[in-house]
């Protein structure tokens, strides 16, 4: 699922939350809060010179044995990816790359994001929706966790339905530890209804990013001839030349566009339009970049 | 409307075409599931009205670029009341061809007749299988040759190729009613004039002008009648000089002197004529050919200019003269013709009524201002050969005695009472052209004048019954001429201010009362006053009686009432007098083309046969008819052609010349507007001359073919649908 060029060409790149959050991470990150916990990853043997405190007695009580508790290291960042899995997103357009998707884009979008913030020893949660949060794995720093994130993302069931709005709400509970949360979604959907979640989210204290993974055919309306349109999701038939709609057709997909763009930086959401003609490393490259860049003016700020 | 090509109309059917595509393509359509489903939705709720609209202009452009372009090959023609399939039916024609002399004109290399001519045989020629047409000669009479409408063309085609070209004017009016009287008689289907003409705007009368007007609106109004005009003229009036009018300077022209003729010329054109000559030819008065007399140049001819050319007549008799200019592209009217009958002696009897009682000295002066030479012989010099007025003197009663046909003029010098033989006589005298000169004195019986001449309408006017007193305003005997409305040919002399002097000078204490006759209801008089007293009286009177005339003073040719015979005027009077009655009321010898020429023959010969031959060698035979005062009177109408005609029997021959109008050299032509604005609901087609006749004739008379018109607009729909599709395909895709 996750291509290893894919990988390489992120892998170097930092993921730096903007916003403050809990925690610190050694040598990278900085937390304002005192005092931490940790989370039992896994036993090694002991040797001479451990810690006597990171015995775990009890395996000696069963085994006789002496072993040492290893922890995960509690991080700062906490990155919640969400996926929306619904029908909509199951759109292949002709001039899409690979020929993913946007749920296969996304899907692998948020994988390698996984993979990236595992790598730098941070946390991942994942999850996805349709019309509610339909999938969900807590989240870990571990390494093997990648795979069950993937898992998730790939059994994803298909709904009709988008609720995206009930979605962001069910997150804002789910979600306690302030972190960077990541929605990949195509926002067809009232933004109405999308806003309030939004909003929810943000005043969790997380720092939201909206992936909007569009295919290229949305944007572009290129269809020819005749051509009997049927919804994906929603319902609908529509037999029309398509030439003779497409301004009109462009105009309300920018209208809508634009209001979920506004609706986003009215929420200090940091919006991204993803179009599934280019690569997913492309993408995330120039985003994970123009993060790096903004932090570092950030910092000398 | 007609379709030259019918069966070609089937092709619209393809107009179907871009509706069954369209159907088609409807029916024929991929299937996309969408996610983006309810933005389309949305989008096709709001414009769905909009896209269909342009979806059905684009539609009915194509189908009607299609439609159109069938149409086109069905060859459509539209003719405003004319419905038929496949062409045209037989008609009913008639080719009214303009012959005036401005059709002489060349403008290139053939005369605008020749290229009449062709235009003529090309419609003729392009007539539909079973027409029938004629052809009707224009100028300013209308001759048609043959009189109604024939379906013998090749007959038609042998009189229009021997028609000739006249020397007559142009009357546009007179060809179209000529037309119209053939046509309106056919009951064909379709009826046609063909007007070949050059269009010479003088031809065309004025848009206001009633009977035209009422010409053109029944014509109008008429059924399947079309006009054609074949518009053969070209170039305008530059170039052409004309011989306007010539005239002799004095109205009677003898043999005791150099003639004067004066010739005006005139350019028509814009621009100076520059070095033009001018030639005057005279004959030998018996028919013999005409020989230079006398040239002159005009420098710059520049509008008019009149040229005085001298002359001289060796014998009397009828002369032919012409005077010509220099050629130009109007050759016909660069000649001008007068016959003249020049005098050689004027002969006049008087009658003197002092033999009979009245007071001497009257025939005496009168006889001194005549003829000069014989009262007052100068030594060594023959008096009769000076003199042009040979005067004989005779006592009333040897009257009778006399034959008076030896005489041109007889005046009676205060004779008391002329006998009613006498008058007889005299009144066949006047009658037959010659003149009579009464002189009124105190010898005079004025209730005998009023009964024996006044019966015979030898008077001018009654006599009153005693003479009267002329006074002047402060009552002193004595009243002169008045010297205002000095118009008749005897006084007209005296109108020059410079010789006004002269007829004011004799003073008149007494003089017979005229009372002249004024003409009622605006009719024509006989009879005029001359000349009037200062106090309004009139003083000469004259009266035309038969072909002569009778010319009365108030006052005898003596002292006794007047110093009349003492003073120059009476020389001048008695002289223009004597000239102006003694050849009577002479025939025009000079006419307009198209004029009848009349000339009086003595009645004997009425029922003989005389030979006419016109200037192109053309003879006919004429009879003259008696008339109503022993005369007889031959005339001939035949004179289209400019130039000397004769008309003649046995050793007698009457010679007469023809000029065209003068207004006939203007070439200025009509414009095409012009002519229409006088063509009120009747909408002509019009040919030019470089244009085939026959192919003209035929569009005008299936109508005009619209196919280049539905060609135009199919591409124009064709450009529309592409502008239209291009401007509403979305953009920046």
């Amino acid at each position: 699922m996750i291509d290893p060029e894919v990988l390489a060409k992120i892998g170097r790149l930092d993921l730096k939350a903007r916003a403050i959050v809990e925690g610190f991470m050694t040598g990278m990150h900085k937390s304002p809060y005192k005092g931490y916990s940790v989370e039992f990853a896994q036993h090694r043997g002991y040797v001479p010179g451990d810690d006597l405190k990171h015995i775990d007695w009890k395996v000696w009580g069963k085994s006789e044995r002496f072993y040492i508790k290893q922890y995960e290291a509690e991080t700062n960042l906490v990155c919640t990816l969400l996926v929306d899995s619904s029908t909509s997103m199951r759109y292949v357009g002709k001039d899409a790359h690979g020929k993913l998707s946007k749920l296969a884009w996304a899907q692998l979008a948020a994988a390698a994001l996984t993979y990236l913030v595992l790598n730098q020893s941070d946390a991942v949660a994942a999850g996805t929706f349709a019309d509610g949060i339909n999938g969900w794995v807590e989240r870990s720093t571990r390494k093997i966790h990648l795979q069950r994130v993937v898992d998730l993302l790939e059994q994803a069931p298909e709904t009709k339905q988008t609720g995206i709005g009930k979605a962001l709400h069910d997150l804002a509970q789910r979600v306690r530890r302030r972190g960077i949360v990541m929605v990949f979604s195509d926002l067809f959907d009232d933004v109405a209804t999308l806003l309030p979640g939004l909003a929810h989210l943000r005043h969790g204290g997380h720092e939201v990013v909206v992936v909007q993974v569009l295919d290229h055919d949305e944007l572009t309306f290129p269809f020819e001839g005749m051509v009997q349109f049927k919804g994906l999701e929603a319902p609908g038939i529509a037999l029309c030349h398509p030439r003779s709609v497409k301004k009109a057709f462009l105009d309300e997909l920018h209208k809508h566009l634009t209001a979920v763009k506004a609706a986003c930086q009215k929420n200090g959401i940091e919006y991204v339009q993803a179009d599934t003609h280019m690569p997913v490393d492309v993408v995330l490259s120039a985003y994970l970049a123009r993060r790096e860049h903004m932090a570092a003016a950030g910092g000398r700020g | 409307m007609n379709l030259l090509a019918p069966l070609l109309v089937g092709f619209t059917v393809l107009g179907a075409v871009p509706i069954i595509i369209h159907l088609l393509n409807r029916s024929r359509f991929r299937v996309v599931e969408w996610a983006a489903m309810e933005f389309l939705l949305r989008t096709l709720q709001k414009n769905s009205r909009r896209v269909q609209l342009r979806d059905v202009i684009l539609m009915l452009l194509r189908t009607a670029a299609v439609v159109l372009v069938a149409l086109a090959l069905a060859r459509p023609t539209y003719a405003p009341g004319r419905f038929a399939i496949g062409g045209s039916g037989s008609v009913s024609a008639v080719v009214v061809l303009d012959n005036s002399l401005s059709m002489g004109c060349r403008d290139a290399v053939d005369t605008r007749f020749d290229l009449a001519r062709k235009a003529a045989r090309s419609a003729i020629e392009g007539l539909p299988k079973g027409s029938a047409a004629t052809v009707v000669l224009m100028s300013d009479v209308a001759v048609s040759e043959v009189a109604e409408p024939t379906q013998d063309l090749a007959y038609l085609l042998t009189a229009l190729d021997q028609a000739p070209l006249s020397d007559g004017g142009t009357a546009i009016a007179t060809g179209l009613q000529a037309a119209w009287s053939i046509l309106g008689k056919v009951s064909a289907s379709a009826r046609e004039i063909y007007l070949v003409t050059d269009l010479q705007a003088r031809g065309w009368p004025a848009a206001d002008d009633v009977a035209w007007a009422e010409l053109v609106r029944t014509i109008a109004a008429a059924k399947d009648v079309r006009l054609f005009i074949a518009d053969v003229g070209r170039g305008d009036a530059a170039g052409n000089v004309a011989v306007e009018k010539v005239e002799f300077s004095d109205d009677l022209v003898g043999t005791d002197g150099e003639a004067t003729v004066l010739a005006t010329l005139r350019n028509h054109g814009e621009t100076p004529a520059i070095g033009v000559s001018v030639d005057l030819l005279v004959d030998d008065g018996k028919g013999g050919e005409l020989r230079p007399s006398a040239t002159a140049l005009v420098d710059e001819l520049s509008g008019t200019a009149q040229v005085r050319l001298a002359c001289r007549f060796d014998r009397g008799g009828r002369h032919r003269i012409e005077v010509r200019t220099g050629p130009d592209r109007l050759p016909a009217d660069n000649t001008r013709r007068v016959v003249v009958d020049v005098v050689d002696k004027i002969k006049v009897l008087i009658v003197d009524g002092a033999a009979e009682g009245g007071v001497p000295g009257g025939a005496t002066f009168l006889r001194a201002a005549l003829s000069p030479g014989i009262s007052m012989p100068a030594a060594g010099v023959d008096a009769s050969a000076a003199d042009q007025i040979e005067a004989t003197v005779v006592a009333p009663g040897q009257l009778a005695g006399l034959t008076l046909d030896d005489f041109q003029a007889v005046v009676l010098s205060d004779v008391a009472q002329p006998s009613a033989a006498v008058a007889d006589a005299l009144a066949s005298f006047v009658a037959g052209g010659r003149g009579l000169l009464i002189f009124l004195g105190g010898n005079v019986q004025p209730a005998a004048y009023n009964r024996i001449l006044g019966e015979r309408g030898l008077l001018p006017g009654t006599l009153g019954s005693a003479p009267r007193a002329l006074l002047d305003d402060k009552g002193v005997a004595g009243i002169g001429f008045a010297t205002a409305d000095l118009t008749h040919p005897i006084v007209a002399f005296f109108a020059d201010k410079a010789a006004q002097p002269w007829l004011a000078q004799p003073r008149f204490r007494q003089a017979w009362p005229l009372a002249v006759a004024v003409p009622a209801n605006g009719a024509k008089a006989d009879t005029a006053v001359v000349a009037r007293f200062a106090d309004g009286q009139p003083a000469v009177t004259s009266r035309a009686v038969g072909r002569g005339e009778v010319v009365a003073f108030a006052a005898p040719a003596d002292k006794e009432w007047s110093d009349l015979p003492l003073r120059p005027a009476f020389l001048m009077l008695t002289r223009r007098a004597i000239q102006h009655i003694a050849l009577g009321s002479r025939p025009r010898l000079t006419l307009a083309v198209n004029e009848t020429i009349v000339q009086g023959v003595p009645a004997r010969d009425a029922g003989e046969t005389f030979i006419a031959r016109d200037p192109r060698g053309g003879e006919s035979r004429l009879v003259p008819v008696a008339g109503r005062d022993g005369t007889a009177v031959v005339q001939l109408s035949a004179t289209a052609f400019a130039g000397f005609y004769e008309i003649a029997r046995d050793n007698v021959t009457f010679r007469f010349a023809t000029n065209p109008p003068a207004e006939e050299s203007d070439l200025a032509l009509l414009a095409r507007e012009a002519v229409a604005e006088r063509l009120p609901g009747l909408v002509p087609a019009w040919i030019g001359a470089d244009e085939n006749v026959a192919v003209r004739i035929e569009h005008g008379r299936t109508g005009r073919e619209l196919w280049p018109l539905l060609f135009a607009i199919a591409v124009a729909c064709l450009v529309a649908e592409s502008i239209l599709a291009l401007v509403w395909a979305p953009k920046g895709t």
